[in-house]
């Protein structure tokens, strides 16, 4: 065993060691990154299902209603109700936007990178008498 | 015999790196997906309440009425105009129905969005009146390509 040999050796598995665990460090760091951003949309899924299962068991839609417009929600209204009966997880925040269209209001949801929106209106839950 | 000791050991930690990176990636990828169709779910959920929207005061007469039959005029809805139902416009994005099936106090509603993305909904309707009572969650059909779906 030469000096050459050990010290080619040396130098090369320091080298492999060291690029091998900056790999293992930035993959750690993505890992880590994914299950955050999977858990934080988990639980705007979970948000989302539950508004929509609130808004088709209202006892009292009606209230939710905007007495100015033909049967549609009033953003006030529900953001207020919304915010009693579901509470958010911490650092998740929603805004309740009407649409240009008039066809409802859109439920904004977001938690960090992870977003939702969709619409809600009240024709979809029986409250629009014809 | 040091060496090819060294070299064998560099060559087990660089490919355990490079899987270690590939399963990082893999696993980044799926969450892309997971993203993009919990998105695509959204919109058509959006098309349905719109859909719903479009379906109430003069238009809800249509409701117990198949699709096919509206162009021939349905009796006693005179003042509702289909194409109300037939395809609307979402934050710049349009949706097209392709198909209304009522049967009792049910209904099958197909959707399609501009991007060729389809799903089936199942509405309750109130037995009494034309009035929808509530959407299910989308069964997603899929997605036709662009030319088939201009």
């Amino acid at each position: 065993m030469s000096l050459v040999e050990v010290l080619v050796s040396s130098v090369l598995l320091a080298s492999s060691s060291s690029a091998a665990l900056a790999v293992w460090s930035q993959a750690g760091v993505a890992v880590q990154r994914s299950s955050q951003l999977e858990e934080r949309a988990n639980q705007l899924e979970r948000q989302r299902l539950a508004t929509h299962r609130w808004l088709a068991s209202l006892d009292d839609g009606l209230a939710l209603l905007d007495p100015a417009a033909d049967c549609a929600f009033a953003a006030g209204a529900v953001a207020a109700a919304a915010d009693q009966a579901l509470p958010l997880p911490d650092g998740a925040e929603r805004r309740w936007v009407a649409a240009a269209e008039g066809a409802g209001l859109w439920l904004e949801l977001e938690h960090g990178p992870a977003r939702r929106r969709q619409l809600f209106s009240a024709a979809a839950y029986g409250l629009c008498q014809p | 015999m040091l060496l090819p000791l060294a070299l064998s050991a560099s060559a087990v930690l660089l490919l355990g790196s490079a899987s270690i990176h590939t399963l990082s990636l893999q696993g980044h990828l799926r969450l892309q997906a997971a993203e993009r169709r919990s998105e695509a779910a959204d919109w058509l959920r959006s098309a349905a309440q719109a859909f719903a929207a479009a379906a109430s005061g003069e238009e809800a007469c249509l409701l117990p009425w198949p699709m096919q039959a509206w162009d021939g005029g349905v009796v006693g809805c005179t003042a509702a105009d289909p194409a109300r139902l037939r395809s609307g416009v979402l934050a710049e994005r349009r949706w097209t129905l392709r198909d209304w099936q009522p049967s009792g106090d049910t209904g099958l509603l197909y959707l399609q969005l501009d991007d060729g993305r389809r799903a089936a909904f199942r509405l309750s309707l109130n037995p009494e009146g034309p009035l929808v009572l509530g959407i299910s969650e989308p069964q997603l059909q899929g997605r036709v390509n662009a030319e088939v779906a201009s």
